[in-house]
């Protein structure tokens, strides 16, 4: 017992190796946990310089990709040159001085498309990376508290963790498909339903989590003190058992992306004419084959950039905030 | 009784399968019926005329969709109970043959693809391991960064216009053979082709099956690729392995001893991939004309099918749950530590 | 326990090996297979023919269970016939119906019927010696079983033919190879022979049928959904791989030319571009529903048909029954605010022109206005709505997610319409929320594809229909009916007499705008330059059976 419960705390934090008991309901986080964390060359962990102007550079790398995204989404009306949304010039044309990225079928200009797609990408990865990790945080902690203790709301947190596995056993898209389908198109819709898919991991993790610090002794102790268990849950537990969903955020961002995107591409993402990178692709394939490549090629471009950036920067940026520190505190010695 | 205690590990997940699968077929039956639209409506529209109150019962009654839910429910129990999920309101087929149909040839596809995935992950970790050459070594750690970091579908479409419209070295994406029809007796297509003898088709089936494949393994492998990566860097400092040099163990067999302890997580994220691909490769199956589970499932959202919804529904989630269940029957093989009981911990 | 775990383990690894060598071994035998099969691709067997289609028929009997797809219809044309269909006449290689002339299929080639009793009875000749697809031979008694058919088939009577037919007992069996319809009312006589040669007339084998006929399924509808086999078709389904292909068979017993292709492989293939590519590349030989600029860009290396009068139409509904469009003043507006000419250059590629109204050159009415309804003139729906009191109104476009030209259609409607005065919001829906809507006049505008089944200006009356999901909520007024009838009773649709009165039944849907075709389009299908006699037909499908290869 006491094995597999360090091997469980060490694979969460050290995002490793797989818990000691993994039921499919675990498993999902350890995915998303794992492959956000290639193990190595990761910046700052490699840098051993002291120097000044390369510790600056570092901490410039770590954040340069989420930078660069949070400024083509704030300055998306500055950097193009056509609204994204109108018919602007003829049909199909091939890159040119005037339409840098081409236009489309209809005559939309694509490099302003592209740029406002990535506001249209982010606006809904922020949505429902925030709401699954809150959501999964809540959800998790509940379920974790209320599942083995007694009375009615141990079958609630019950039924929800079975749900929770029903949800899981469904495949993603499917899912996505039906909650979209029972919901209407709509923006709402489309957060709904990647919410729901993309809050299981945070569940699992948090619930996991729960489960451990219910062993450590404060709590039992804060209980004594005569603190309710609703307050010790706010006081004590979430705080100990939020960090591997927070982890996790960056990597619901990147899923989130993807999965708007393959719902584009089915044909039930967001309306015509909004500059979605996913429906762009799929509305692209058909002038690729037939040899006018820019439609598809450029918006898929920008997502793999950015969705490469942000796993970058999410795993750099805690390694750079040392650095920041030393430098900061080396300035204030100064 | 002993013997008992010892499996109850297994026994008691096969116990609860058919429970659960039961459970969400509940949950299916009345979660299909949330979608807007009519079906009845919908196939009386469109003959472009009006109809009566009388047709309408009528025909509801023909797609199985008369009567109150609860009589609905009670048909529905009562059909899955011997096996039969009723008609597709679409097609007028049997929801079972519409879904075993299609779910062979997409769980053949998603095998090979991701068995692909997983034999080029271990051999990248096996280089990974032999190789001294630090370039190769951070390029694939670099490529196992890539995990979920571009659709499938993307890799997919970009590898259709490099060999089929640009280099013209692979056929054209349409289906599974150029020519003649798919032998069918297990579902399987490949397995169908060598059971028939249809050794030309097979042929042209792994032909076709080139760049579908290869587009999901180069997608997959990046995942399968930073558990493997994980485990073999974190095996590699154990004092397991250490102990194993010492004692002068065979080369070979310290690699596959870290390799089998490294390869547990890469099953589970194998077993996760897999079952979200089972609905989940609707975008790979259609852009090569392979049919699939997938685009039921979109079909029958789009055309409001309440049975082949459910059906649906219930048949990929038995799959995945089956498929979770042997995950784990597998981790638990690779490592009986992980068996509950052994090191007992709740669940 | 050690020795256990370590045979294990050896094991494993055994497995793990053999699965490399098996995979590396499937990898290497099939690169040189590659390069055959594509040295080999495409059809060149003259019998067989192949052909990339949008998505699988998901039914053959449309008269049991209907679902409109252009898959459907192209299976139920090919497998089963009727008593007449429209004459072909070849105008730049393509194969025209012309809706004005009928011949026999079942029927008497040269004299398929006689009109008597003042055009109240049609008495049908049937061919003698004809075989069905199950090698029965063919009866007036199954003319008369499909007719009885038609008439109680699950899911309630074929309208267009219960409409001309309230009782089977119009329906007289004179001899084996006569039979004789007697309607109520002459003027019916014009859309009988419409409907009797378009979807809703195919006429089934009744023996093979019964065979299948179970106490729950009197008409056979469960069996037919799924099969063919028995009509009297040019082809027959083979086989069919779920969700890729299905096969055609030719029909040895078929009573008119024998089919020139005797296979054909019909392979779905999702996206129009690829289509096209495939095409173009000679690995299929014909390609359905191609997006206009698909079919244009590879225009110079295959054949795509081209017709003086095409049928099938984008119509652009404005539901009357709410707020904007309850105000005839919007709707004459919001079509003032169409960019008609940028979508037929930008989206179809010139290959559609402007509507001018409901009757097609094609019904024959001579001398009928061919001047565009409307066009894109600004200034006038501001006036128009500024007459209405309105400034700016918001619109919700809704549109069916299914069809792409549609939907960029929308798009640039959604963009010109700002400067008309309009603010238009695109919605796309699935297809089923989409005929929901339709039917239940919830949405505000709306477009779809459409066409008139029969080709007769009586028959555009099912548009407005109060019943039909066609309708936009428009209550059929006095003037309405008043013209109607008064063009109706003005003699035949193609006599001079008649035609001034159509014109104004036509002035009249103009002016009313509500529901009216936007523009027609061309054929949107392709062939290979290698073949010949492409088709066009009242339903747009293609016309498998008199494809021939080019001589």
């Amino acid at each position: 017992m006491e094995i597999s419960m360090t091997q469980g705390s060490v694979a969460l934090s050290s995002a490793t190796p797989i818990p000691a008991k993994p039921t499919h309901a675990q498993l999902k986080h350890n995915q998303l946990k794992h492959t956000a964390q290639p193990p190595a060359a990761q910046p700052g962990a490699t840098i051993r310089g002291s120097g000044t102007a390369r510790k600056m550079l570092t901490i410039i790398g770590a954040f340069l990709p989420v930078i660069i995204i949070v400024a083509i989404c704030l300055f998306a009306p500055a950097l193009s040159h056509f609204s994204p949304t109108t018919t602007v010039g003829a049909a199909r044309l091939s890159p040119n001085a005037k339409f840098w990225f081409g236009t489309d079928s209809v005559g939309m200009d694509v490099y302003s498309r592209t740029l406002y797609g990535t506001r249209i990408a982010i606006q809904f990865a922020i949505v429902v990376a925030v709401l699954s990790t809150v959501l999964g945080v809540l959800i998790g902690t509940f379920i974790g508290l209320t599942e083995s203790s007694k009375g009615v709301i141990s079958n609630v947190g019950r039924v929800l963790n079975k749900i929770s596995e029903y949800i899981i056993a469904i495949p993603g898209i499917i899912l996505a498909i039906v909650v979209v389908g029972l919901m209407g198109s709509s923006n709402f819709a489309l957060i709904t339903s990647l919410t729901l898919v993309l809050v299981q991991a945070p569940i699992k993790l948090t619930r996991v989590e729960i489960l451990q610090v219910k062993r450590e002794n404060y709590l039992e102790a804060a209980q004594m003190a005569g603190e309710s268990s609703f307050e010790s849950a706010f006081v004590h537990v979430i705080p100990n058992s939020i960090g591997p969903a927070l982890r996790n955020l960056p990597l619901i961002f990147g899923n989130c992306v993807i999965n708007l995107a393959a719902l584009g591409f089915i044909g039930i993402g967001v309306n015509a004419p909004t500059p979605e990178w996913g429906y762009m692709i799929s509305k692209g394939i058909s002038s690729m084959m037939l040899g006018r490549w820019w439609e598809a090629v450029f918006p898929s471009l920008f997502l793999f950039a950015s969705v490469l950036g942000i796993s970058y920067s999410s795993k750099a940026i805690p390694k750079a905030i040392p650095l920041i520190r030393q430098l900061a505190g080396r300035r204030g010695n100064q | 009784m002993n013997w008992f205690k010892k499996n109850m590990w297994w026994l008691r997940r096969i116990v609860e399968l058919p429970i659960d699968i039961a459970a969400f077929s509940i949950i299916a039956f009345f979660l299909v019926r949330l979608l807007p639209g009519d079906p009845v409506q919908l196939s009386l529209a469109s003959r472009g005329e009006g109809y009566t109150h009388a047709q309408y019962e009528a025909q509801a009654e023909s797609m199985g969709l008369g009567g109150s839910i609860w009589h609905q429910f009670a048909n529905f129990v009562k059909g899955a109970l011997v096996g039969n999920l009723g008609t597709s309101t679409v097609s007028g087929k049997p929801v079972t043959q519409e879904v075993l149909s299609r779910l062979p040839s997409t769980i053949e596809l998603v095998t090979l693809g991701l068995g692909a995935a997983l034999i080029f992950a271990l051999l990248l970790g096996f280089l990974y391991i032999r190789s001294s050459n630090r370039t190769l070594r951070s390029a694939i750690r670099t490529y196992a960064s890539f995990a979920t970091s571009i659709p499938v579908f993307v890799v997919a479409v970009f590898s259709i216009m490099l060999f089929y419209v640009i280099l013209k070295w692979l056929p054209a994406p349409l289906g599974r053979v150029s020519s003649g029809t798919l032998p069918v007796v297990t579902g399987f297509p490949i397995l169908d082709e060598m059971l028939t003898g249809n050794w030309a088709q097979l042929g042209e089936t792994l032909v076709l099956y080139i760049l579908p494949v290869g587009s999901m393994m180069l997608t997959y492998t990046p995942n399968l690729l930073t558990q493997l990566i994980g485990g073999l860097d974190r095996e590699l400092a154990e004092t397991t392995t250490q102990f194993q040099v010492a004692a002068g163990v065979g080369r070979k067999w310290i690699y596959i001893s870290i390799f089998r302890r490294s390869l547990s997580s890469v099953v589970v994220v194998f077993g996760l991939i897999f079952g979200g691909l089972i609905g989940g490769a609707v975008t790979v199956e259609s852009l090569f004309g392979f049919g699939g589970i997938g685009a039921l499932a979109v079909r029958s959202v789009a055309s409001v099918d309440f049975p082949a919804l459910q059906g649906f529904l219930i048949l990929s989630v038995a799959f995945c749950m089956f498929v979770f269940f042997l995950v784990d029957l597998v981790n638990m093989w690779l490592d009986p530590r992980r068996r509950p009981g052994v090191a007992n911990q709740e669940d | 326990m050690h020795m256990h775990s370590r045979l294990r383990r050896k094991i494993s690894a055994a497995f793990l090996a053999l699965a490399t060598v098996f995979a590396m071994a499937a990898c290497s035998n099939s690169v040189p297979d590659a390069d055959g099969s594509s040295a080999s691709g495409g059809s060149s067997s003259s019998s067989s023919l192949t052909a990339a289609i949008a998505a699988m028929p998901t039914s053959y009997d449309l008269e049991g269970t209907w679902a409109a797809s252009n898959e459907n219809y192209t299976i139920w044309s090919q497998t089963m016939v009727n008593l007449i269909r429209y004459k072909y006449v070849e105008k730049n290689g393509v194969q025209v119906q012309d809706f004005t002339k009928y011949e026999g299929v079942l029927a008497d080639k040269d004299n398929p019927f006689t009109v008597s009793d003042g055009g109240k009875t049609y008495t049908f000749h049937l061919r003698k010696g004809v075989k069905s697809q199950a090698r029965n031979p063919f009866t007036a008694q199954d003319v008369y079983w499909s007719l009885q058919r038609k008439l109680n088939v699950s899911g309630g009577r074929l309208p267009q033919i219960a409409n001309l037919l309230d009782n089977i007992n119009q329906v007289q069996i004179v001899d084996d190879h006569t039979i004789a319809i007697h309607l109520h009312d002459v003027d019916k006589g014009e859309l009988l022979l419409p409907n009797l040669t378009g979807q809703m007339g195919r006429i089934w084998d009744k023996t093979e049928m019964l065979k299948h006929v179970t106490p729950d399924d009197p008409w056979a509808t469960k069996w037919a959904a799924q099969n063919t086999g028995a009509g009297y078709g040019p082809y027959t389904v083979s086989s069919v791989t779920e969700g890729q292909q299905l096969v055609l068979k030719a029909n040895p017993n078929y009573p008119l030319d024998k089919p020139k292709f005797t296979t054909i492989a019909m392979k779905v293939v999702a996206d129009s571009g690829t289509r096209a590519q495939m095409l173009a590349s000679g690995d299929v030989d014909v390609s359905e529903a191609l997006s206009p600029s698909d079919a244009t860009s590879i225009a110079d290396k295959v054949q795509l048909p081209k017709v003086d009068n095409p049928t099938e139409f984008i119509g652009l509904t404005l539901v009357e029954n709410k707020a904007p469009f309850n105000d005839q003043r919007v709707r004459q507006a919001f079509r003032y605010a169409v960019p008609y000419d940028d979508i037929i250059k930008q989206i179809y590629q010139g290959k559609a022109k402007a509507s001018s109204g409901w009757i097609t050159p094609a019904m024959g009415v001579p001398g009928l206005s061919a001047k565009p309804a409307y066009t894109y003139n600004p200034s006038k729906a501001k006036a128009l709505l500024k007459e209405a009191g309105k400034t700016s109104v918001p619109v919700t476009l809704s549109v069916s997610s299914l069809v792409p030209d549609i939907i960029d259609s929308a798009v640039m409607i959604s963009s010109s319409a700002k400067q008309a005065g309009f603010d238009v919001t695109v919605k796309q829906l699935s297809a089923a929320d989409f005929a929901s809507g339709r039917a239940n006049k919830t949405f505000q505008a709306l477009m779809v594809a459409n066409r008139s089944q029969a080709q007769a200006p009586a028959g555009l009356d099912n548009f407005f229909s109060t019943k039909g999901d066609n309708n936009s909520a428009f209550a059929p007024t006095d003037e309405y009916t008043g013209l109607l009838d008064a063009a109706k009773n003005a003699g035949k649709s193609t006599s001079k007499e008649a035609a001034p009165h159509w014109q104004k039944f036509s002035n009249f849907l103009n002016d009313e705008a509500s529901n009216l075709p936007m523009l027609y389009r061309q054929p949107n299908q392709a062939y290979s330059t290698k073949l010949q006699n492409m088709s066009y037909r009242y339903d747009s499908t293609v016309d498998y059976s008199i494809l021939a290869p080019k001589s």
